[in-house]
């Protein structure tokens, strides 16, 4: 595991010195090319900054279960209002699924965030239900809706937008055991670097 | 060790500790550096932010934190650098 903070500001400090260095050393081609790839490395630290600390999110919200997937949509404008001020640029699709601890049949609580900044035309479909939709599903919004489950099984969701993506999020759901599951699509831009991700993550509640 | 690995750069970050957070990076950092840490929370700074005299040769960088366990507080720390050259 990367050292994270003090690891991130030592490396920003060991990059000043650096280009002190080249810049008594070498041409001024060499210093900008090299001030780029400098830069570009920096700007990918953030950004994996940015993404721990969305999936950190959940865990730091583990115990107040019904506020993770708000504190993720808090947490994510927050971000973005700060990458804009930087001239960065975020943009964010979020799944949010909660199912309570009990046995036989229950209710999944789904959330989408979008922060792609675009409206969407949003879909969801779980298992082989009739698919949900959310025409002009705005940016900067959430929608919520609610599924009938049985405890237990397992299930996929597709989450989809404008007919032209799609991604399958598999959902375990246990008896007596409350879940959750984030799934996570990120894109982040900067002026030297474009970093993507998308992954899941899975937790047991207490 | 890294002061996000342990937990100190989250506690100090949501308790408005930058102090902390500087005394505890000065070991680490050479002499000739001149700094500061800055907290803030999405619309200002919630601790003091020095006077720059000339921006153009103040650098700054930024690490974002979601808060500490069951503490929710989204927060920007960041350190702004001059004399350096």
């Amino acid at each position: 595991m990367k050292n994270k903070g003090q690891m991130f500001i030592i490396a920003a400090i060991i990059m000043i010195v650096i280009l002190i260095i080249l810049k008594t050393g070498v041409n001024i081609p060499d210093i900008m090319q090299r001030n780029r790839e400098l830069e570009g490395k920096f700007e990918h630290d953030f950004f994996v900054n940015v993404v721990d600390e969305l999936t950190k999110t959940i865990d730091i919200s583990y115990h107040q279960s019904n506020n993770i997937t708000n504190n993720v949509y808090s947490f994510a404008n927050f971000t973005r209002k700060k990458m804009t001020e930087k001239l960065q640029n975020f943009n964010f699709l979020y799944l949010g699924v909660i199912t309570p601890a009990s046995s036989g049949n229950d209710i999944m609580n789904v959330t989408v965030i979008n922060l792609l900044n675009k409206p969407i035309n949003a879909t969801l479909q779980l298992n082989s239900f009739t698919p949900v939709n959310y025409s002009e599903m705005l940016d900067s919004t959430s929608w919520t809706t609610n599924y009938s489950i049985t405890q237990g099984q397992t299930y996929t969701l597709i989450v989809g937008y404008n007919g032209t993506y799609s991604e399958n999020v598999t959902i375990v759901t246990k008896i007596n055991k409350a879940i959750y599951v984030g799934f996570f699509d990120v894109t982040l831009t900067g002026s030297e670097t474009t970093y993507k991700d998308k992954f899941q993550k899975n937790h047991t509640l207490p | 060790m890294a002061l996000e690995k342990t937990g100190e750069l989250r506690k100090d970050t949501v308790n408005n500790n930058a102090t902390s957070i500087q005394n505890k990076l000065n070991t680490y950092l050479p002499d000739f550096l001149n700094y500061t840490i800055v907290i803030f929370n999405e619309t200002t700074n919630t601790t003091v932010k020095p006077v720059l005299t000339n921006e153009n040769e103040t650098l700054s960088i930024s690490y974002f934190l979601s808060g500490d366990i069951d503490d929710f507080k989204p927060r920007e720390v960041r350190v702004y650098m001059w004399g350096y050259e």
